[in-house]
């Protein structure tokens, strides 16, 4: 019968096509073998399987290690990445000449030491620096890597057709081989902070003998060198399937393999789902070994620690989630921008916020910080009074006031300023009788918005209104003019966010903030001051700064100041983020969560107990 | 019949030449960047040299003038070139569309993808319509028995509790309380046919995803076809050939089912674009990294290019299958004829 | 198909003798055949206590949906909370109770979009001969869209300038409304027309016609109160589609923003709690089902009902 035979017809369509596309769609292999013959690609089942540690030259007999990341890779070239999951995914296989440690303190990966002024690494006059990397070192298909391929990046990153995000290159006029283990970098002005380029996980070296034909227009097209990098880390890729899997085995060439390191044969990086759903992996079903960037509110992951198969760790680094109140004026015309020369506006400023040091406390004040970490973050935040947080020698201490709320001396402040409630309708007005009410906008995503929840609440108390209002990320977030509703047009009174700098370098962080920095719709809105800080005081600390030599211990001092201008009227500083990620407890050796650099930073150190 | 196909698929062309252009308008006009989700670090010249290298400045009409030519001439003979080992043209640095996240071509990504939708979603599909139709004439045949009330109750929560509440609930049940099925799925899980563990974690794998999708694809098509089989019940020529003495079994089988089956046929084959929709929220509940799911993150990441692409299969797919739905149709119903 | 007899007493409106001693209306018919079908009653009783209690209940219930308590999160059932409180210390039965209204004002008005949209593009197409044509290659083309998809991508593009326009409220309803409405009468259109394209030949039709009806009442009066049955069938499938298609949207993080409680948004925010306080989410996803398939049950017993085959007499 006609009707049947279409039906079988339609149901053999369907497994037919299903059962030959089992396998994988572009004909490389998908199982893989560190090694041994009997590692396959799925999951660990038994994640507490004990295994011993290997004792030297055992490398790779460890078994396979499943990486979680929510979102997903979509490729492994961390000069194209798209976002962090990226530049995490070519952390496993690509290195640079030195990372941060989770101290943030800058340690040597393939270089034999750090360059100072003292020990010659640094010229004089701070434009060059020279770096010697360790002798030996093979890439992963056994050739030799030589100061050749550190010269081969940067011109890869300088071709402005090529599309690499990495800005460690925009002050560098060269980067010269001087012999095969020695690179020197150029910079254009004295720079004192050179440790952005080949400096962190987000600025590795990249091999010319592959890249070579990938520079320019033609990144774009080289997918397979995107897809697996040639790299001298402890992995190398087997297959990636973008916003999928990525799966590694040992590199062969790998210059700890002596020392039995990497302890794992295979690993894989499997993305999707959202944060809860991995961290449910690894901590209460204990399917996985680690997951990445959990941004799960702390009532959610307590009890899922609890039961007792992993560990939650934070990293702490100098991301602080924070308001800034801007500057200009929203309403004005053109929106949000000084007229006149910035630092002598003549129109254009805030009439609530520009230069107002008492609002500013008095809002601070209002804040209780502390419920706000309890009830949005958990142990992944700490609440803060400083825009650079960093614990050391360079942390400010006198705005620690802020840490207790105080609505009553929030609300006393407000009295004897002459911010009276004069109509009686539960909002003060300015002196000037402008009533203070203001809209607060974020991203959309839950923790924000409990966030702006609860600084209407403690507003309210000191009389101040406040409509929240929340935009998608990529709206938030977009750079382009497109946008009305990016940070950087701030074409509103308040903006809540997290910034947070390029490694430790405080003095780059504070760059963004000077006047010259402001986005305007002259520059295309471009520039770093978001939230247009106009200070005098403020403008002749950073020379100083920029001046003063890395061995000046006044360089502290003027950090400190620095953090203080900036939080003193211009930006409410709350929470201290941490990156957050959790463990499973059958692994070790990988010390706590790195929140300055990529998390796999020391992949090669971890082991299975 | 024949005139009747060819006019069909004449006409598919333009209605899928105003489709592209309508997808492409409405994902341009969209606002993003794909700058995005990089560090705020990142200074503005850097951000716009990305933009330029991605292609994200150029006018709207070229850049979908571009996109029809890659999409309509490039890519079907980069398809044909694969699969037929042949090399027409200059198959080495023939331009394909390129996604913006991964730097990869999106034809290739999506092909790569297929497998995980068409396992779990196909078989789902499968094994929902098997249970369905027979549900359905039964429960037509018995009509307010026990068995069709009980039927159109578990029918009726199947078609109305949505996916992702039965999903999550059943994630919560077997996965992390029972712990007997994982989480997520493993993509690059190769089955050896010929290890029974192999197939084993396949199927445990694939068990509550597709439960879940059958049960809710069932129920739809099973009270479609309880409805088409009552329309056939009540007809006079039924009525007609239990008087000539044949048998029930024949009645039903032969007479009733053939015609009630038309419509419920057509509906299957209209249904089957539906496999890949329907994939946008299982796939993000099961966490199967499949089309669904891949349109999600492309959405996220304001990756316009594979955006674009995925919705025109999407609608290619919709366009294939009315076409198909169509002519069965035609085929199977002597009383349509269309010349 | 409806017998003559039973089209001739709609279109005049006298009863036709011979039926029985009693004066029997269409309406009074329906209604019967209606109440026989066991399950569209106990449907139709529960909606209206849903729709009862998402109306009136939040009045009478008290409680503030939306204040902030950060000293009770998470909290279990108790007198003060018959269904506890969510992680910023909300009431969840008055969020449940609000949320009801949204999602059901959705469900409703999307399903009245879609299906006066598609009631009137499919008796256009059926009675126009020269508008069928190109309405119908319109509908294909409608038909051919990938909807979801498509929606996700609209919802994101103009959220922001209806927001800016109408306000954050009233701009995602509308928006919500009208992107489901659009995207859902095409297959109303397409069941109306044919019904249209078989009365346009019927005989008290062109009765109406040779004793020079209007077009316009000739469609008002004779021809659109005979589609009412697909009409009425889709209006009660719309309602359940809308509101599925609402809370998938929610869910997917793109439907009404996050102080908004609809049932969708509570059971997408619920779902991360199931293990803490699962009531947030199981509540919301079942008043979902409830309420869906109490329209499906009522949608099913008005096609038996309005079908006159099954009717006795």
């Amino acid at each position: 019968m006609k009707r049947t035979r279409l039906l079988a017809l339609l149901a053999v369509l369907a497994m037919v096509v299903a059962a030959c596309g089992g396998g994988t769609g572009d004909g490389t292999t998908t199982t893989v073998a560190g090694g041994d013959d009997d590692v396959t690609t799925t999951t660990s089942e038994d994640p507490t399987e004990t295994t011993e540690a290997p004792t030297g030259g055992n490398a790779g007999e460890g078994g396979h290690l499943l990486l979680l990341q929510w979102q997903a890779p979509s490729q492994a070239n961390t000069y194209l990445s798209t976002g962090t999951k990226d530049i995490q995914a070519s952390s496993m296989v690509l290195e640079p000449l030195a990372e941060y440690n989770t101290d943030g303190e800058i340690v040597p990966a393939l270089a034999t030491e750090i360059p100072t002024v003292e020990n010659g690494g640094i010229s004089e006059d701070l434009t060059t620096i020279t770096w010697t990397f360790q002798e030996g070192v093979l890439w992963s298909d056994g050739t030799p890597l030589t100061a050749d391929d550190f010269v081969f990046t940067w011109e890869y990153c300088s071709d402005e057709a090529t599309g690499c995000i990495s800005p460690a290159f925009t002050e560098v006029t060269s980067v010269e081989a001087v012999d095969d283990t020695t690179v020197t970098i150029t910079f254009d002005s004295p720079t004192p902070w050179p440790y952005v380029p080949f400096v962190g996980n987000t600025e590795p070296v990249i091999q010319r003998a592959q890249f070579q034909d990938c520079v320019g227009a033609a990144a774009t097209g080289c997918t397979d060198q995107n897809f697996r990098p040639i790299g001298t880390g402890p992995f190398v890729v087997t297959e990636l399937r973008p916003e999928d899997t990525v799966l590694y085995e040992m590199n062969p060439n790998y210059r700890k393999i002596e020392e039995g390191k990497p302890f794992f044969g295979t690993a894989e990086i499997k993305g999707g789902g959202d944060a809860e759903a991995t961290a449910r992996s690894v901590l209460e079903i204990g399917e996985a070994d680690y997951a990445w960037n959990l941004q799960v509110a702390p009532e959610i992951l307590e009890p899922m620690e609890a039961a007792g198969n992993g560990t939650v760790s934070v990293g702490f680094n100098t991301s602080v989630e924070h308001l800034n109140l801007n500057q200009t004026d929203p309403d004005a015309d053109p929106p949000s921008e000084y007229q006149g020369d910035a630092l002598a506006p003549t129109g254009g400023t805030n009439p609530y916020f520009y230069q107002n040091q008492v609002l500013h406390d008095a809002l601070s004040m209002a804040i209780n910080r502390q419920e706000m970490v309890d009830v949005a973050y958990g142990p992944a935040g700490e609440p803060t009074c400083n825009i650079w947080p960093v614990p050391g020698d360079a942390l400010s201490t006198t705005n620690d006031w802020c840490l207790t709320q105080d609505i009553e001396a929030a609300n006393a402040l407000l009295d004897e300023n002459g911010y009276e409630d004069t109509d009686g309708d539960g909002i003060r007005e300015t002196p000037d009788g402008l009533p203070l009410e203001f809209e607060v906008v974020t991203s959309t995503n839950a923790v924000r918005q409990s966030e702006q929840d609860l600084i209407a609440v403690y507003w309210e108390q000191i009389g101040v209104a406040t409509s929240m209002r929340n935009e998608d990320a990529s709206l938030f977030f977009d750079g382009t003019a497109a946008s009305d509703a990016s940070i950087w047009k701030f074409f509103t009174d308040i903006e809540l966010y997290t910034n947070s700098a390029v490694g430790s370098d405080a003095q780059g962080y504070f760059q963004s903030n000077l006047a010259s920095e402001v986005p305007t719709s002259a520059n295309a809105y471009g520039g770093g001051n978001v939230v247009r800080l106009a200070d005098e005081r403020f403008e002749s600390t950073f020379q100083e700064l920029s001046q003063a030599s890395l061995e000046d211990p006044n360089r502290n001092e003027l950090i400190k100041q620095l953090n203080d201008l900036l939080t003193e009227y211009a930006v409410i500083p709350l929470v201290n983020r941490g990156s957050v990620s959790a463990f499973s407890n059958s692994l070790d050796g990988y010390g706590s969560v790195n929140g300055w650099d990529s998390e796999y930073w020391n992949v090669e150190d971890w082991v299975r107990n | 019949m024949g005139r009747y196909i060819v006019r069909r698929t004449l006409f598919a062309i333009p209605t899928l030449v105003a489709i592209s252009l309508i997808i492409f308008a409405i994902l341009d006009l969209a606002p993003g960047d794909p700058t995005s989700q990089l560090p705020l670090t990142l200074p503005a010249e850097v951000r716009e040299r990305i933009r330029e290298s991605l292609g994200f400045n150029q006018p709207f009409f070229i850049r979908w003038l571009k996109w029809m030519q890659l999409m309509f001439v490039n890519e079907p003979l980069n398809a044909i070139d694969s699969i037929f080992g042949t090399c027409i043209g200059e198959c080495e640095n023939r331009a394909r569309i390129i996604s913006w996240s991964s730097r990869a071509p999106a034809l290739d990504i999506i092909w790569q993808r297929l497998p995980q939708t068409l396992w779990v979603l196909g078989i789902a599909f499968v094994v929902g319509t098997v249970i369905a139709i027979p549900v359905g004439v039964y429960s037509a045949y018995k009509q307010y028995s026990m068995f069709d009330n009980v039927g159109t109750f578990v029918t009726m929560v199947g078609f109305s509790v949505p996916v992702f509440f039965t999903g999550v609930l059943v994630i919560l049940i077997f996965s992390v309380w029972l712990k007997w099925f994982p989480s997520f799925y493993t993509t690059t899980h190769v089955v050896d046919w010929t290890s029974w563990d192999s197939i084993w974690f396949q199927i445990k794998q694939m068990i509550m995803p597709i439960s879940v999708l059958s049960l809710f694809n069932a129920a739809a098509l099973s009270r479609f076809t309880r409805a088409s089989v009552l329309d056939n019940l009540n007809e006079d020529y039924v009525r007609t050939a239990r008087s000539k003495g044949l048998r029930e079994n024949k009645v039903v089988m032969t007479h009733v089912m053939r015609n009630s089956l038309i419509p419920v046929v057509t509906l299957i084959a209209l249904q089957v674009p539906g496999i890949f929709a329907g994939a946008i929220i299982t796939e993000q509940i099961f966490r199967i990294n499949g089309l669904g799911q891949l349109l999600i993150a492309a959405i996220g990441q304001s990756d316009v290019p594979m955006v674009q692409t995925l919705t025109f299969m999407f609608a290619f797919l919709i366009v294939v299958f009315n076409l198909v739905a169509d002519v069965t149709y035609g085929v199977m119903d002597p009383r349509i004829r269309y010349d | 198909m409806a017998t003559t007899q039973d089209r001739v007493e709609q279109a005049t409106g006298l009863l036709v003798p011979g039926g029985g001693e009693h004066h029997r209306s269409l309406r009074q018919d329906v209604w019967r055949q209606f109440k026989k079908h066991k399950g569209a009653v106990v449907g139709l009783v529960l909606l209206g206590l849903i729709v009862f209690a998402t109306i009136f209940g939040p009045m009478l219930y008290g409680i503030d949906p939306y204040a902030v308590d950060t000293s009770m999160t998470n909290a279990a059932p108790s007198a003060d909370h018959p269904l506890g409180t969510d992680n910023l210390g909300r009431d969840v039965l008055a969020r449940t109770l609000v949320g009801g209204r949204i999602s059901l004002a959705v469900g409703f008005a999307a399903m009245l979009f879609g299906l006066i949209l598609g009631s009137g593009i499919g008796i256009i197409s059926g009675y126009f001969r020269k508008l069928d044509g190109p309405l119908m290659r319109i509908t294909d083309l409608f038909l051919a869209l990938p909807i979801l998809p498509l929606l996700l991508v609209i919802i994101m593009l103009w959220r922001e300038p209806l927001k800016a326009a109408f306000g954050e409220e009233l701009g995602i309803f509308l928006l919500v409304v009208f992107v489901i409405g659009v995207t859902s009468w095409m297959q109303t259109a397409r069941v109306v027309r044919g019904d249209v394209l078989s009365l346009k030949e019927e005989e008290f039709v062109l009765a109406a016609n040779s004793i020079g009806t209007r077009r316009r009442n000739v469609i008002m009066r004779h021809i659109l109160p005979n589609t009412m049955s697909p009409i009425m069938v889709s209006a009660a499938l719309g309602v359940a589609v809308a509101i599925i298609t609402e809370s998938a949207l929610s869910f997917l993080g793109l439907g009404f923003p996050a102080s908004f409680p609809t049932w969708g948004r509570l059971l997408f925010d619920g779902t991360n709690y199931l293990q803490i306080s699962p009531l947030r989410a199981v509540v919301a996803g079942a008043l979902i089902s409830l309420t869906v398939m109490s329209v499906n049950y009522i949608g099913d017993g008005l096609r038996d009902a309005i079908d006159p085959r099954l009717r006795s007499n």
